[in-house]
């Protein structure tokens, strides 16, 4: 029995045995390792295809404890699941998806990507739980928090408790002494060495708000938010 | 006996020249009525169309014409389905919706209707969030110089800007955005007249190419050919049509005339082997037409003024000579030449009013019935258009028999006796 098992667990960790996983499979367990995955999608093999599936292997070969990625073909059974999820067979081909471990999807481009693309598709923790949460059509409150400092302002808790707004938004925190999450406020243009919270709002799919200072009152946020068109609010007609 | 009576026994006594005055006037009046309520009615449905559409873009196969906005769909050519997923991911500004089309023939209980594959907005929303990221860093980027969509945003009035997600899912809203919000592969929606004719009201099972579908509800009455259609999913549609991942038409729908203003040129740009039509290319035609109408009715009014100013005086002409006697007669009796002159007046203006009557009767049917039965929408006739129908009938008959008038006041009871 023992002799089984070893045999099982060798013949599983075999390469070409490993890529016997579905694509979607390969995706999942990217994730569940922490990785990024690049989905690339395609009908024929042609020069674009060629093109950009190199690329993207030679990015990943750079980056692998960072990133993987799965080539798959439209037509192709195997695949169907994720053809199914991104509705593939009906988009320009071929196409790329980035996935953050979360699942949220940082970027896709059609017919051609670079490496700056891929590169730029590895966001961070808390990043990524941006993204995703804008793409559960939320609005999302950022609270970016200086070094050793993370308490949520006034204002943002006051508005998570707004009866209306509240169960529209979602709530990031980054913090500044966290490294993983540098890129992230560099990206979003706040500085590391900020001495009070920044709060920043962006709506669906990834309309930016406004940044406010710590001391923002739950009002002026929510007249934002209002001003915006995505409350969702029954008697909010921002174009009256 | 009162004047108006001695005016109508008269006309009874002599029905035919009367008569013949009058069929010459109600055409003329039915003719400008006519052409003037469909010159109208046209113009007030262009004008409609382009408060309500003004915005809108349609993206169609390079091949085909188009008359109509509502049925663009409905040429047969094709366009890949892959177009409309270009247009989201491009993520131009000014877009507020998009529904891609695909219309095909099928049999409902022994009639035909047209199914019409549509993509539910939820679908869209979708996709376009696959670009968040993407999104939302070049919105920061562009907030500092006044560029940020969030900020934007503020004051836009597009339609589905104004609705709440209740309200988008609401079929109630589909009169206004014409996009269904949410719709399963193996559910349709059903139109106005197709589920009054069928007796449909949600929850009954049609069976459409070979394939059963559930009726999710009945759409409200659209006044547009989607009235009589039943609408499923686009790829529903297309595997039980077996067309494949194509539609006939992907309808843009503009945010606002302001955000829109770069839309036709980034779409052109975008979508080089298809046809970018806007809603003033498509009601151009119809523009023009409306003009020509306008200047036909001016040509109308002319000859009616002309022809039924003629014929009416010549009637009265006519007879103001066959009734010498009996106007002398009737002088010599005691009628002053004021009194004879206002009866001829007075037979005139009758034979004007009452072709006035008939020909607007006439021509706002005839309007009515083109309007149904050639041009697919519903002609009425302005109250402005039937009093210019009368007043033009009216002045044309007192005028033209002004002249018989003077005369017959003129004519000398002595000498119309000595004919006797």
């Amino acid at each position: 029995m023992r002799i089984e098992l070893w045999t099982v667990t060798l013949l599983l960790s075999l390469p070409g045995l490993a890529s016997a996983a579905t694509p979607g499979e390969r995706v999942e367990a990217a994730a569940a390792s922490g990785k990024h995955s690049y989905v690339m999608f395609y009908r024929s093999d042609d020069d674009r295809t060629q093109s950009m599936a190199e690329t993207i292997e030679g990015f990943v070969s750079q980056r692998p404890d960072e990133t993987s990625w799965v080539k798959v073909n439209v037509t192709d059974s195997a695949g169907k699941d994720l053809v199914e999820r991104f509705k593939a067979s009906r988009l320009p081909l071929p196409a790329v998806f980035g996935l953050a471990p979360n699942g949220a999807i940082t970027f896709v481009r059609k017919l051609a990507v670079d490496t700056d693309t891929l590169e730029g598709g590895i966001v961070t923790p808390q990043c990524s739980a941006m993204v995703e949460a804008l793409q559960r059509q939320k609005v999302t409150v950022v609270c970016f928090h200086p070094s050793g400092s993370p308490a949520i302002p006034k204002g943002v808790q006051a508005l998570a408790r707004d009866r209306n707004l509240g169960p529209q938004l979602s709530f990031v925190s980054a913090i500044a002494d966290d490294p993983a999450e540098a890129r992230f406020f560099q990206r979003m243009r706040v500085e590391r060495d900020i001495t009070s919270p920044a709060v920043l709002v962006f709506a669906p799919p990834g309309s930016f708000i406004g940044r406010f200072p710590a001391n923002v009152s739950s009002a002026t946020l929510a007249k934002a938010i209002h001003g915006s068109g995505k409350c969702n609010c029954k008697k909010c007609r921002h174009g009256n | 006996m009162r004047l108006f009576g001695m005016v109508w026994s008269e006309m009874v006594r002599r029905p035919g020249p009367s008569a013949a005055a009058l069929v010459v006037v109600a055409f003329g009046v039915a003719a400008l009525v006519a052409v003037e309520s469909v010159a109208t009615s046209s113009e007030k449905r262009v004008a409609g169309q382009m408060r309500t559409l003004g915005a809108n873009v349609l993206v169609l196969p390079a091949e085909t014409t188009l008359q109509d906005y509502y049925a663009a769909d409905s040429h047969g050519e094709s366009l890949p389905e892959e177009y409309a997923s270009r247009i989201t991911m491009a993520q131009l500004k000014g877009v507020e919706e998009l529904s891609p089309r695909l219309s095909v023939e099928c049999e409902l209980d022994e009639s035909s209707v047209v199914l019409t594959g549509v993509l539910p907005r939820q679908e869209f929303y979708e996709q376009s969030a696959w670009q968040s990221f993407d999104l939302l860093t070049a919105d920061i980027d562009s907030f500092e110089t006044g560029g940020g969509l969030g900020r934007k945003h503020e004051g836009c009035c597009g339609r589905t800007c104004q609705l709440t997600t209740e309200e988008k899912r609401s079929l109630a809203s589909y009169a206004k955005t014409r996009i269904v919000h949410e719709l399963d592969r193996d559910s349709v929606l059903v139109g106005a007249d197709v589920a009054e004719e069928h007796g449909f009201a949600g929850g009954e099972t049609v069976r459409l190419l070979g394939a059963d579908f559930r009726v999710a509800g009945v759409l409200p009455r659209t006044g547009t050919v989607d009235d009589a259609r039943l609408l499923g999913h686009l790829h529903r549609v297309q595997e039980v049509s077996d067309s494949g991942p194509v539609v006939n038409v992907i309808e843009v729908m503009g945010c606002c005339d302001a955000m829109a203003a770069d839309l036709v040129g980034d779409l052109k740009d975008l979508l080089p082997g298809a046809r970018v039509v806007t809603i003033a290319n498509l009601v151009e035609a119809q523009v023009t037409v409306n003009g020509l109408m306008k200047r036909l009715s001016y040509v109308l009014f002319a000859v009616l003024v002309v022809l039924g100013g003629a014929s009416v005086a010549s009637v009265m002409f006519a007879n103001v000579s066959e009734r010498r006697r009996e106007l002398g007669t009737l002088m010599a009796l005691g009628a002053t030449p004021s009194t004879v002159g206002r009866m001829v007046i007075l037979k005139a203006a009758t034979l004007g009013v009452a072709g006035a009557v008939l020909g607007v009767g006439l021509g706002a049917v005839s309007a009515y019935a083109v309007g149904l039965r050639y041009l697919g929408f519903t002609v009425s006739t302005p109250p402005a258009i039937v009093l210019t129908g009368f007043g033009t009938a009216l002045l044309v008959a007192v005028v033209a028999s002004y002249v018989p008038a003077r005369r017959a006041a003129r004519l000398d009871p002595c000498t119309c006796l000595q004919e006797l």
